[in-house]
Parts: C-alpha cells; structure tokens; sequence
C-alpha cells in the first residue's frame, strides 16, 4: 500500500486533500510544517510527498531539497497557489519535483497523475531494464568540463556558465549548433545570446547533450550514423518547436525546450554499445533505412527505457523523461504530459520523413486530434517551414 | 520721441517746430493744421506725445481731445493744450477730459522745453511701465503652461503608480485567493459525489417504500409519504443538481479571473527583453486570435516588413491579442450582417515605432478614453471579461516598456489604439 505525506500549513488544504484520497486505496498522512513533515517520513516510510511552498520556519523548497537529498526515491509533487516567478524558477531548475500541480486544482485530474506517477515507477524499476542497463558496457557520466559547468548551473550563476562554455571549444561549438538548427524561429548569433535565450534549465540539458556527444565521438562512433541520429535529433528538436509555437500558440512547459533534442539519446546510447560488442548498431550499414528500422522496430521498446534511465540520474525534468521513454507511443495511459509526448512523437516521425524523403512512417491519426491539429494543415505548413529553411 | 503739433495757424505751427527743434530726446516733429486728420496721423505713425491748440474751426482742441480719449488706443499720449483761454471752465473740463498739460501762448522757449521735458520723463515711465507689463504677462503664460504639464505628469505619474500597483496586486491577490479556491473547489467536487450517493439511497429507499417490502406501520408510511412531500424533496433533489451545476461556473469564473492575473504576474523569464520582429509578433497575434475574429471582422495589416522591436515577447504579444480582441468583440457587439474591419498599422519614426489598431465598431464615448486603462472597468456584460485587459496592457508598454498607450474615438465610427514604443 502507497503512502502519500500532503504537507500544507493551511489545515482546510491538508482535510480537502485527505478527503479527495478518500476512495483510493493509499494511506495518507499529513503535516502542517516541515519539522513534522520529516519527522514523519522517518518513522513511517513514505512514498510520495505533496507539498506547499509557503510554510513557516522551512520552506517548502528547503524541504523538497532535503527529501530529494536524503530519500531520493520519495516521489515528490509541489502543490502551490505561489505565483511569485524566483521560488518557481528555482525548484524548476533543481527539479525539486517530478509535478508542479497550481491551486486551484482539479481532483480527478490529481489523482490520475499521482496514480501514473506511482505506475511510472514501478514500471522503471522492473527487471528486464536493470539487465538492459547493466549490458551497456559503460557508465555514462557527464566528462570533468561539464560537471563544473552543472555546478555553476546549480547556483544559478548564467554569467559564469557561459565563461565556461564559451573557454571550452567543444561545449560552445555543439551551443552554436544546437541554437543554429534544433531551435525555431530566433537564430541567436552568439553564445551569450544563445544562452540567455535557452535560459539556465534549458541549459542543463543541453549540458548533458553535449557531453554525450563528446563521450560517444571519443568512443570513435561510427560517423556517418553518429551524424545522422545526431541530424534527426535536430531535426526533431526544431520540428517539436514548431509544433508548440505555430500550432499550440505557446510555449513548451518549464524546462522542457529540448526534449525534442534528447528524445533518442537511448537509441545513441544503446547503438554504440552493441556496436563496441561487434554486434549490431553503428554498423558498415548505417543508412537511414536501417537507422529508421532500429528505432521503430529493432530497439523501439528498449532504448526508449534506456534513454529514460539517463535522463533520471541526470535529474533532468520529468517531462523530457516521460518524451524519452513514450515518444514512440504517445498514447499510453500512463503519461502525465500528454501533449508534450504527442508533440514528440509527431515530430520525430516527421523528422525521419523529411531525412529519408519517404511517408513510410505513419502517425496515429488520434495524436494530431489529441492536440487538435489538421493532418494536412499539418504537412503543409511543415513542408513551407522546411522549404523556406533549406532542409 | 515723436511729437504732433495741432494748430489751424501755420505761423503758430512753424513757431513750435522751431521751437522744439532743438530739443535732443524729440527725434520727430510732426505739424497737423486741420484736427480733424489727427487720428489718422496717429495711427499711421508712432507719437509719442500731441500738442494742441484749444481753438480751432474745424474741431476745437476739446472736442478733439474728448475724440481721442474716448478711444483706448490713443490713451498712452499725453496731451498737452496751447493755453489760449482765459476760460476757467474750458480749462478745467480740458484736464478734466484727461489733457496732460498746458503751455501759454504765447509760446516762451523755456516754458515749452520744460513742459516738454516733464510729457517726455511721463511718457518714457509710461513706455517702461508698458514694457515690463508685456514681460510680466509673458512671464504669466509660461508659468500657466509649466503649471499645465506639471499637472498633467503629476497626473500621469499617479495614473502609472497606480497602473504599477496592478503588478504586485495581481501576484498577492492570486495567490492569496488561490489557496481558499483551492480547498473550495475540491470540496465541492466531493461534495458532489457525496451528494450523489445520498441521493441514490434515498431513491432506493423510496422505492422500498412504495413497494411495502419494508413492512413498516401503515402509518408510518404514510407519514414518511407526507414528510417527503411537504419537504417538496422532489424539486430539492433536482434544484441541487442544479445549484452545483451553476456554483461550479461561479468557481470556474473566479478561477479564470486569478489566473490571468497570475499568467500576467507570473512572466515567463522575468522582464528578459529581446529583438523580435514586429512582423512575427503580429501575425502570430492574428493567429491566434482568429477564432475570435473570423466571423466578425476582416483584418487588415500594414506595415513594414523590416521593423524589429525590442521587447519581452510574451507581454507583448499578450497587448496586441488583447487589442484585437477587443476590436472583434466591440464590432461583434453590433450583431452587423457583413464583416466588420479591424486595420493594424505599424511604422517606425525617427526613435520611435508606432503600433495602431482600429476598428470600424461603436467607438468609445469620450468621458471613457482614459477609464478604460484602469483595472476592472469594463463596458462589457457582467460575467463577461475580467476588465483587466486594458490595465495589463497599459502597464506592460508604459511601465515594462517605457513607451505610451493611448485611445482614440470617433463615436460610431470606430476606435482605434495607438501604441508608441521605442526602437531600442
């Protein structure tokens, strides 16, 4: 059995919430202040955390950094009517929590989310992946360049972060090109530009994208398919972007301007792998054909999960988590950010279209309904969009 | 100074110029034989003081000297009368028709230089008075104009600290409301599903009832008939369902109004200001506001192509979708059979760029130009908008902008918002 600890210091919010859990099958606890709050966690065992921002004495970040500190594995929600733009920025670029759920909120909607939060978990923490994981032959962690830049990251500090990007070629060089071809509509034309307009947890991912890529090109990828998994990324990134600027009218939420860029970092991942094995992957035939073949067909199931694991132990937000793991099937009932994915997926099918001039892949006619879009509006905009870019 | 000499007698006339001719501050001497050419004479040149004879055929010097103070034009000359009368009487009513001063005839040279010699000084105070007159009145206006636009930027000043205020307000009022509306709509969404499941018992227990199964006392029965009746529990269970229905758009409301303050509170990167082309940002407001536009008015957009502004993209965008769609709602509101015409004009001036959209909708009666910036007027229905459109806008591109906002109106043939923002 669950359990959920809600923390407020409003008692009416911790008995209307108690309540809405009244039909579930989860033991609730609750907790007017953090000092309980922890007290709490310790004896009882906790599984989920619900918490407020506004609280006397310890806030609620403070106390969402202790619980992700000391029990990493509690799922933690902030729940707030806190609208001041610092505290949020903050928690977001720490990703202090997998959901930010505003008051007012609406209970079904709140309780589907908590349930597919705790179905998410159990799903990453199932055996067939721990195998796939342990069959990588190497521990992807960020090179010692990027790790400072990740802690300058953490203490907010943009100024310094871009003097770090900018003194490390390879860094500010991969900067240069992600902001030249996987964003759309601005082309900043420096780094410092590109950085502010990425903005610090963007940046983040972007981090650990180009210490990916510095990991794999040292490991000696294969080239031409390194190149073209790497130009289908882009290519996805730009594509999702357009999507939410010219047809969602806005922007993608918090933090999650590049999950088009890392959507296929598992396929990268596991390809080089198998092909350090000398079995498949960055093979002699590294066309876009059999490119195409491996994420759709061969891997479809694994480097999905596989790219998800990263993206968790890298402490990136969760809804590029839930793009990398879902983003070939976007209408699973499990995901929380539903427009996001779908988004993803129509862009990543799109992307291989563009790069292998073909309509051999197909999107599920319910994802364009899902985000009210028309199919050929759709395609011809798309087709304007890339004309006009040359692509 | 320049000095007339009115006389019938030439004689008397050529004596006084020869007279006067030796005296240094008289630059003019003019000599008038018939009094009846004098006002033409004065307004054709500038004298400065008149001699006159009393007698003379065509107009005597009192006549001539009541002419010339009837009219004000003529009132800086001093007049000065060749005393010729033994008439007291004459005399009197002379001076008492505002004659200067006199000098006997016959004329003695030294009377004459010192009677002149005093209109002179008279008439130089009188010239200074009048000068520094001017320069006070001068000094009047401009204080009246600088205490005009004092007032007028005290005005705006206070107008645009009030405009600010919107800004904090809009971050504590949301968040303060949010936290009662919180619990307050989820409880009434349990309340609901409470509430349907005791319905749902006493359905089933009326049924019972009816079907006697319960085997309760006649009685019984029939009371429980009667108490279900005279509670009119009939019409209560529905007007329930229906008092949630209309309770739940009432939250629905409150809750929109708090969430476009908190959008607008809530800047997606703080005030980060970029270049964005003028062009994008607009069509991306036609865009997105075509829904609302389509079936109401056509909309046309002028401008150059090349026109890049400086700005936060967000809260601009955010003013021009809520002038569009004001525009489309302000002609909606005429229920017309053929579409209305919304035009979007933009260009740059010198530092400036000039942003106006205008509809050809009802227009906006005067006395509300400058009231519909503040926070929650509105001409609209209740229930209708939030009234704060107008206050976000101002306060977005005068305060985070530095630019102005105004609105003009013809009534009945539209209004139209001029925005001026600058360039860098």
């Amino acid at each position: 059995m669950k359990k959920i600890l809600i923390v407020d210091d409003e008692i009416q919010i911790l008995k209307s919430l108690t309540r809405m859990f009244m039909d579930t099958d989860y033991r609730i606890y609750t907790a007017q202040n953090s000092n309980d709050a922890l007290s709490i966690i310790e004896s009882e065992g906790i599984d989920m955390i619900i918490s407020d921002m506004r609280m006397p004495l310890v806030d609620g970040y403070r106390l969402l950094n202790i619980v992700k500190e000391k029990y990493p594995k509690i799922i933690r929600i902030l729940l707030s009517g806190y609208t001041e733009e610092k505290p949020m920025y903050r928690a977001l670029l720490h990703n202090l929590a997998k959901l930010y759920i505003f008051k007012p909120w609406n209970n079904n909607d709140f309780l589907m989310n908590v349930k597919k939060l705790f179905e998410n978990e159990d799903q990453m923490n199932s055996k067939d992946l721990i195998d796939i994981i342990d069959d990588l032959d190497q521990i992807y962690d960020s090179p010692g360049n990027c790790n400072e830049i990740i802690a300058r990251l953490n203490e907010e500090d943009l100024n310094e972060v871009i003097n770090l990007i900018e003194s490390d070629p390879d860094i500010s060089s991969c900067l240069l090109e992600v902001s030249q071809t996987a964003i759309y509509g601005v082309m900043p034309n420096s780094i410092r530009q590109a950085a502010q307009y990425i903005g610090l947890p963007n940046l983040k991912s972007f981090i650990y994208w180009a210490s990916l890529k510095s990991s794999l090109k040292s490991d000696k990828a294969d080239g031409g398919a390194f190149d073209t998994l790497q130009t289908h990324s882009y290519l996805t990134s730009r594509i999702f972007l357009f999507i939410y600027e010219a047809f969602l009218h806005k922007q993608p939420p918090e933090a999650s301007m590049f999950a088009g860029l890392m959507h296929n970092i598992g396929l990268l991942i596991q390809l080089n792998s198998l092909r350090k094995k000398q079995s498949s992957g960055f093979g002699a035939d590294a066309s876009i054909e059999k490119l195409i073949q491996l994420d759709h067909e061969d891997y479809q199931h694994s480097h999905q999960m596989v790219g998800a694991h990263f993206i968790d132990i890298w402490d990136l937000p969760f809804s590029i988590y839930e793009a990398t793991l879902y983003h070939h099937r976007p209408t699973d009932n499990n995901i929380v950010h539903n427009e996001l994915v779908s988004a993803v997926n129509i862009a990543q099918a799109y992307a291989w279209r563009a790069l292998s001039a073909s309509d051999r892949i197909r999107v599920e006619p319910e994802v364009f309904a899902s985000l009210n879009i028309s199919v050929d509006d759709f395609e011809k905009r798309l087709a304007r969009y890339l004309k006009q870019q040359k692509i | 100074m320049n000095i007339l000499v009115v006389d019938d007698s030439h004689f008397n006339l050529s004596l006084a110029k020869r007279n006067l001719e030796d005296m240094p501050e008289i630059s003019q001497i003019l000599l008038c034989d018939d009094p009846r050419q004098v006002t033409a004479i004065l307004d054709e040149y500038d004298i400065d003081i008149l001699i006159t004879d009393l007698v003379m055929p065509a107009l005597t010097g009192l006549d001539l000297l009541k002419l010339l103070r009837s009219n004000k034009k003529y009132d800086d000359i001093p007049i000065i009368i060749f005393n010729t009368i033994d008439d007291m009487d004459t005399y009197k009513e002379c001076f008492e028709h505002g004659a200067f001063d006199y000098i006997n005839k016959p004329i003695n040279t030294v009377e004459l230089h010192a009677r002149l010699k005093v209109a002179i000084e008279a008439k130089k105070s009188l010239n200074n008075l009048k000068a520094l007159l001017e320069v006070t009145k001068r000094q009047n206006e401009e204080l009246k104009e600088i205490n005009a636009q004092l007032s007028e930027a005290k005005f705006n000043l206070v107008q645009s600290e009030k405009m600010a205020a919107i800004g904090q307000l809009a971050a504590g009022v949301a968040h303060e409301i949010n936290n009662p509306m919180g619990y307050i709509s989820s409880n009434f969404e349990v309340l609901q599903k409470h509430f349907s499941k005791i319905s749902e018992f006493l359905a089933l227990y009326k049924e019972k009832l009816l079907s006697g199964n319960l085997a309760p006392s006649e009685e019984s029965v029939i009371e429980l008939n009667q108490k279900f009746n005279s509670l009119n529990l009939d019409f209560i269970l529905e007007d329930v369902n229906d008092i949630f229905t209309e309770t739940k758009g009432g939250l629905e409301r409150i809750s929109d109004i708090v969430n476009s303050l908190r959008i607008y509170a809530r800047s997606d990167k703080g005030d980060e200001k970029g270049y964005h082309s003028l062009q994008e940002l607009l069509h991306q407001a036609i865009l997105i506001t075509n829904n609302e536009v389509k079936y109401v008015a056509k909309i046309a957009l002028v401008l150059p192509k090349d026109i890049i502004i400086y700005c936060n993209r967000n809260q601009l965008s955010q003013v021009f979708i809520n002038l569009i769609v004001n525009a489309a709602q302000a002609i909606k509101s005429q229920n017309r059979i053929s579409l209305g015409k919304i035009t979007i004009k933009a260009l740059q001036e010198g530092n400036n760029i000039r942003i106006e959209i205008a509809d050809d909708g009802p227009g906006i009666p005067e006395e509300n130009l400058t009231k519909i910036f503040e926070p929650f007027f509105t001409t609209k229905e209740v229930g209708q908008g939030t009234g704060l459109g107008l206050s976000i806008a101002y306060d977005i591109i005068v305060n985070k902008h530095g630019g102005k906002i105004t609105a003009e109106s013809t009534p009945g043939k539209g209004a139209s918002f001029i925005l001026i923002l600058p360039a860098v």
